[in-house]
């Protein structure tokens, strides 16, 4: 028996938080111009909207030095007439956006130059994580979040442990963090994102259609997720970075107390204190001189 | 069976049975043995009587342990054979006439035969559940069996320790058992003068007329010695509310005959212990039923309950102890985890950093920015070509994802893994063949795997075993 | 589930019913678009986003490759509903089938996207407008009219202020709603009582439907309609818009609305206004909308007693429905959930699921905040009391009995097992119950049975084997009279001395019988021509009857491969039964631990 499609129908309703990068130093390099990306994602944030009427999108900004709301279309009510060069909400998100740019421009100004230029992504997944759970928090009725990553600038090491953990609580709170990465390599961080929360992970090949990846894949309802096939990368960079030198590794030591990663090993953890025995050490180190040789 | 000859007169026959005496019974059967030998050729002696047979038989038991069944073993057998004519009829029909071997025809069976052993063990009679009553009125009549003497010596503690003591030396049984009961009698009088009174006149009286509370105390202490030494008696000893008035009526503490009514329920709770413990003491099995024998007998089993009570709490104790997490470390060396050669798997992503790195000086950059926001706002979303995406690319993008679904979903069980590939190559880490060695490399290509991807744990484990095969061959 | 009886047939199916040029003609605008693609299925949804910017048709095979295994019915259903709203045009069907989609909705979808939507018309400007209900008075003023039409609709006596739509229109609405038996008070039909339990939106989707359809018998344009009531979900709620830029049919139609509550009219000064309401911009929302829930007023205590904070009648009327109301205070109505008050509910067609989703839904906050919002001992109750009318499962059954031999009923139980269909069976006294829908195969295979028996027994006629002992006796003892008969009248007629055959009779009496037959020759001849005459009437009339007899309406044996026409004694008790089957697709109950318990 057909059940009443007012069961059917509701559960198609989508949040969606978009992270944006708008690290310059990767749009300077990148073959994608800013601004086809822009539009790319304006189209697709509108297509979002306008598939049901309770959809809502949020979207922050990821920025070299800070990161910020710069759309949210619960507090943008009045949509729909506007010059009619462009929706609406796109020119109020625009001009969002160049405030954001110029305030991100001078916080650089302070900063000394010389790290990696990865974006911030550890502190717009932080701040994603923040409004859904004021989502959450709401009441018991509202739709069910996700966040999608859009990101281009290379994974920041440093960014690891904060990354990482924004990552298992939105594993905890069961939202899905969706990523698309354009940047040349793959992102090890966004890879397991997904992986973990159990969203999408795909890496565009034509980045001129980037806006038919966006429709096809990540405009994807969580509820049509339960019976369709979304791609799925073949497998996942799990590499850890190392909490004491920020390197990404392959292998390393672990305490054993707060699982803490490090790169070389330590008479004592950095993180939570703890001495690690020396009859063990010794252990290590001498099966380790044993092994280790043909690799050093 | 000294020696390796026996010598026993017996008749040689190729057959089990004249084929004219069909209808023969078992009984009557002469005694015979029959003997197969690895051709399976049989011969088969009949002897003059059945301890002959036994003696041979228990000599070739002896030669061949495996084939030849103990003479308790046998007994069961004719014992059922007698018993189940069907069964006889059957070994007639197969173990005798050499389809099957004895044995294998008994191996079919052992159900039947393990039953019949099992009824040896069978339950032990327990006590009564109704109390002892020796009709405390003025008849003088009692009857003691050994099965009442052997329920008011498990009952009454102090009955027993003092017709231990008493009996052989000091007083005759029979005297004993008057002074109980009339020490029986004076109690069931309740008059507490008159206990008194002959306890006063007569010693073994007042020992018989104590109550046998002190040994009582000291089983208890007994029992709480075995139970389990992790149980916090303490806290629940407060747990009890028999103090508390129920249902609205507050229980009417008794006066004069206090010490009696606590005695009657001292007497029923002692009771109930004796009937749950079960009869320690067959005393059927006892060949003596004198009361001597019977309270040695009870005395001699308490002893053992005791002593094996006390190991059980010990090792209980000790087991406890035991636990996991306080047990030293396992010294197996950890096998460390590692993926080699990713490059032609994970991009790598430090090297790219360095790449990029700043074609344009910040403020060139944030300036591109902005003019991109810029043009976007003066051209509208329609940047340089009227539909955002050419039909053509956005039709190719769609045919792409297809084809990787498609290929993705087929290939997903049968591994279409990179990292599969680049093991095939024959590229390893050299911590990695150290571990092929040992035999935890298995354990280790496991672990590595299972971290990697996902997919994965559907693979079959021939698959891994081939590869390891593979590996085998390049170190 | 009846509930689906009414939505199931929802506004897009109406759209989906319009002809294709006038699909088409609704496709130029783009809010209909939007709202359109709003009312899609997932799915739909999901097709329609990724085939906008592609120009070639796409495979039916591309696309059914997303499919996870379960998803192929939704992927069917999607399809259906974008091919019946010609979103999607199917392409070359010889080959493969390919899909493609509507130019006209693509190219507005598309413009859509990139470039925002344009409104029709403007709102009015603050400075015309002098002062603008807030939104909670539009919400209330749009409950106030939606609850006054509702209650004028069920009970058209109650409601004090009449709307303006004419009592033929309100008839119109009635229909399917409300019966009314002449010199009978207007009863709420089946569905009518599911109409008043489901929430605001559907309920205005029914009336609008049944609005629309009405309003084409009266010329005007179903299309024109649609377009006008999508466009209008999509204008802002509390904006006041001027009247004057609609159309004459929409200036009617608006007045209609506002008295639905979807937009509320205002007259100024020089011109008119009209302000949509939250209920016309929640329109082309899908049906169910957490946003547009009413606040609860129900709480309902483990006593079965339910207070309702409402001083609506209409909430008092649907309460009626289903509980006994006690009494009413200015803003409280008392009632009591009974077996009785439920058992008239369920007469009327309300299922018990209905009544308490309604409870859950319309709980006061105070108790929605608990979990669960209904006492579970009430709604325990209430589904008990559901499930106890229908304690008994009918199932339409054949009755098989009088079968020839054991074998063929042991075969016939066995069939009847392997086709799951048997459903009692007597092997002492041979008689089956199987279940209607197999009686077909069952008849097959019993006439296969039967050809086999009748080898068996070296082809005997079929008559033999089915009760025929009296019919034997019969007719032995017709062919002996017959027999003795004949014999003694050829004796007669060849035998010149017959009379020396008879035994000597000393009494003489024997003697004066004769003479006295002698005498009267003419009489006994007579007589014994009407014996003679009876007795071949009589033969004739058994084979006459045989012939016209009652076996023909069985379906067993009316078949022409038995041409012996008589199978069933004219002296038999069970005669009127065919065998084997007896009370053909009567409704036999099933082998259920209530037999007797048929209410």
């Amino acid at each position: 028996m057909a059940s009443a499609p007012s069961k059917l129908y509701a559960d198609d309703v989508s949040h969606v938080v978009v992270l944006l990068d708008t690290n310059p130093f990767f749009w300077s390099s990148s073959s994608l111009s800013f601004s086809h990306f822009l539009s790319h994602v304006l189209a697709f944030l509108n297509a979002i909207l306008t598939l049901n009427q309770l959809n809502q999108v949020v979207v922050i900004a990821t920025g070299y030095n800070s990161c910020n709301y710069i759309f949210d279309s619960t507090t943008n009510l009045n949509r729909n007439f506007e010059n009619g060069r462009m929706p609406v909400m796109s020119s109020s998100l625009l001009h969002k956006l160049e405030e954001f740019l110029i305030k991100d421009e001078q916080l650089s100004k302070e900063e000394p130059e010389g790290r990696i230029n990865s974006s911030l992504l550890s502190g717009s997944l932080s701040m994603a994580l923040c409004y859904i759970q004021r989502v959450f928090r709401s009441g018991s009725l509202h739709p069910h979040p996700r966040i999608l990553c859009l990101q281009g600038s290379p994974d920041g090491p440093e960014q690891y442990v904060a990354i990482m953990n924004a990552i298992f609580s939105a594993q905890r709170s069961m939202v899905p963090i969706d990523s698309c990465y354009i940047g040349t390599q793959n992102s090890a961080f966004l890879q397991q994102a997904s992986y973990i929360t159990g969203g999408v992970h795909h890496k565009p090949q034509n980045l001129d259609g980037l806006f038919q990846y966006l429709m096809t894949i990540f405009a994807t309802d969580l509820h049509s997720r339960s019976f369709l096939h979304l791609p799925k990368p073949v497998g996942v960079d799990f590499r850890a970075s190392c909490f004491c030198h920020k390197n990404t590794i392959d292998m390393g030591y672990i305490c054993s107390v707060c699982l803490s990663i490090f790169c070389k090993q330590h008479k004592k953890c950095s993180t939570c204190g703890s001495v690690f025995g020396q009859s063990q050490s010794e252990a290590a180190s001498a099966s380790d001189k044993k092994r280790k040789t043909p690799e050093t | 069976m000294a020696g390796r000859h026996v010598t026993k007169q017996a008749k040689y026959k190729t057959r089990t049975k004249d084929p004219g005496t069909p209808g023969q019974k078992h009984t009557k059967e002469p005694p015979r043995l029959n003997l197969t030998n690895n051709q399976n050729e049989n011969f088969i002696f009949e002897f003059e009587n059945f301890s002959d047979l036994q003696d041979c038989r228990d000599f070739i038991g002896k030669l061949h342990p495996d084939e030849q069944p103990s003479a308790a073993d046998l007994e069961l057998r004719i014992k059922l054979l007698l018993e189940d004519s069907e069964l006889q009829k059957l070994h007639k029909q197969f173990a005798l006439s050499g389809v099957l071997t004895e044995a294998e025809f008994w191996a079919t069976r052992k159900k039947l035969l393990n039953r019949e052993a099992n009824k040896k063990r069978k339950q032990r009679p327990g006590f009564k559940s109704a109390m002892l009553e020796f009709d405390r009125t003025n008849k003088k009549t009692f009857n003691l069996t050994p099965e009442t003497i052997l329920q008011i010596f498990s009952e009454k503690p102090a009955i027993h320790r003092a017709f231990l003591t008493y009996v052989p030396k000091k007083m005759s049984e029979e005297d004993f058992w008057t002074k109980y009961f009339k020490a029986e009698y004076i109690l069931s009088t309740r008059n507490s003068h008159v206990a008194a009174a002959e306890a006063a006149e007569d010693e073994e009286l007042a020992v018989l007329l104590k109550q046998d509370d002190d040994i009582v105390a000291s089983e208890a202490r007994q029992k709480m010695r075995r139970i389990d030494p992790t149980l916090n008696l303490e806290a629940d000893e407060w747990d009890d509310y028999t103090h508390l008035p129920r249902d609205g009526i507050k229980e009417i503490m008794p006066t004069t005959d206090s010490p009696y009514r606590r005695s009657i329920a001292k007497e029923i709770n002692r009771h109930s212990a004796a009937v749950l413990e079960g009869r320690v003491v067959d005393v059927l099995e006892l060949k003596d039923t004198k009361a001597k024998a019977i309270a040695e007998a009870l005395a001699r089993s308490k002893q053992e309950s005791s002593t094996k009570g006390e190991a059980n709490g010990y090792t209980s104790l000790s087991r406890m102890i035991e636990i996991e997490d306080l047990q030293g470390p396992n010294n197996l060396p950890p096998p460390l985890l590692g993926i080699n050669d990713a490059r032609d798997y994970f991009d790598s992503n430090a090297s790219g950093a360095e790449q990029m790195k700043c074609s344009l000086s910040m403020q060139e950059a944030y300036g591109s920015l902005r003019d991109s926001i810029s043009m976007i706002k003066a051209k509208g979303l329609n940047l340089i070509k009227d539909p955002i995406v050419n039909p053509q690319v956005a039709n190719q993008v769609f045919d792409d994802l297809t084809h990787s679904i498609t290929t993705t979903t087929k290939h997903h069980n049968i591994g279409k893994n990179p990292l599969l590939d680049s093991w095939s190559r024959g590229v390893f880490s050299s911590s990695f063949q150290s571990h092929i060695q040992d035999s935890e490399g298995q354990q280790a290509t496991k672990i590595i795997y299972a971290i990697t991807s996902n997919s994965f744990a559907m693979f079959p484990k021939n698959i891994i075993t081939k590869k390891m095969d593979k590996m085998d061959v390049v170190v | 589930m009846p509930q689906v009886k009414i939505i199931a047939k929802n506004f897009m199916d109406m759209v989906a019913s319009l002809p294709a040029i006038k699909l088409d003609m609704l496709y130029r605008n783009q809010f209909i678009c939007e709202a359109i693609l709003r009312s899609l299925p997932p799915l739909a949804k999901k097709y329609v986003l990724q085939m906008l910017y592609i120009d070639v048709p796409v495979t039916s095979k591309s696309l059914m490759e997303w499919l996870l295994a379960d998803g192929s019915s939704k992927h069917k259903v999607a399809i259906d509903r974008l091919i019946q709203l010609r979103i999607l045009e199917v392409v070359d069907r010889k080959k493969e089938t390919t899909y493609k989609l509507n130019p006209t909705f693509q190219t507005n979808l598309r413009k859509h996207l990139v470039y925002g939507g344009i409104l029709p018309r403007e709102p009015m400007p603050s400075s015309v407008t002098a002062r603008l209900p807030t939104v909670e008075e539009l919400d209330e003023y749009a409950h106030d009219k939606w609850e006054r039409f509702l209650l004028q609709l069920i009970s058209p006596g109650q409601a004090e202020t009449a709307t303006s739509f004419s009592s033929s229109m309100m008839r119109i609405f009635q229909r399917g709603l409300i019966r009314q038996r002449e010199k009978e008070a207007p009863r709420l039909t089946e569905s009518g009582f599911q109409f008043l339990l489901m929430d605001t939106n559907a309920q205005l989707w029914y009336i609008i439907r049944e609005y629309i359809s009405n309003s084409e018998e009266q010329g005007v344009d179903q299309a024109d309609l649609i377009a006008f009531l999508l466009e209008l979900s999509f204008h802002t709620s509390g904006q006041a818009y001027n009247i004057n830029t609609l159309t004459d049919d929409q200036r009617i139609m608006i007045k209609d609305l506002a008295d639905l509550g979807l937009v509320k009219l205002q007259q100024g000064r020089k011109e008119s206004w009209f302000i949509p309401t939250k209920l016309a911009t929640n329109l082309s929302v899908s049906l169910t909308d957490s946003s547009s829930r009413k606040q609860g007023f129900v709480v309902v205590e483990t006593n079965f007693r339910m207070y309702a904070y409402s001083s609506s009648k209409l909430h008092c009327e649907i309460l009626r429905l289903f509980a006994r109301v006690e009494y009413q205070l200015p803003n409280l109505i008392v009632s009591a959930i009974t077996k009785e008050s439920l058992y008239t509910a369920f007469e009327n067609g309300i299922t018990a699921e209905q009544i308490v989703t309604f409870l859950q839904q319309n709980a006061h906050p105070r108790v929605a905040e608990k979990i669960p919002s209904v006492p579970e001992n009430v709604t325990d109750q209430i589904r008990l009391w559901e499930t106890d009318l229908n304690r008994v499962e009918m199932t339409p059954a054949h009755h098989y009995d009088e079968f020839p031999s054991r074998d063929v009923f042991e075969a016939a139980s066995d069939f009847a097992r392997v086709h799951c269909g048997l459903l009692w069976e007597d092997a002492k006294k041979m008689r089956l119950i199987v279940k209607a829908d197999i009686h077909m195969l069952m008849r097959e295979h019993l006439r296969g049975q039967n050809r086999v028996w009748q080898r068996d027994t070296g082809g005997s006629s079929f008559d033999d084997f089915t009760s025929k002992a009296p019919c034997m006796q019969y007719m032995v003892m017709i062919s002996a009279l017959v027999l003795v008969e004949t014999g003694i009248a050829a004796d007669i007629l060849l035998n010149s001395d017959w009379e020396k055959d008879l035994p000597q009779d000393p009494t003489g009496r024997f003697h004066d019988f004769k003479e006295y037959v002698k005498s009267n020759l003419d009489i006994f001849k007579w007589i014994g021509l009407i014996i003679i005459l009876g007795q071949g009437l009589s033969i004739l009339l058994a084979t006459v009857l045989r012939a016209l007899g009652p076996n023909n309406c069985s379906n067993y044996d009316s078949d022409e491969e038995f041409p012996s026409p008589a199978r069933l004694p004219l002296i038999s008790n069970h005669a009127q039964q065919p065998p084997y089957v007896i009370g053909d697709s009567a409704p036999f109950p099933n082998k259920n631990e209530s037999w007797n318990t048929t209410k």
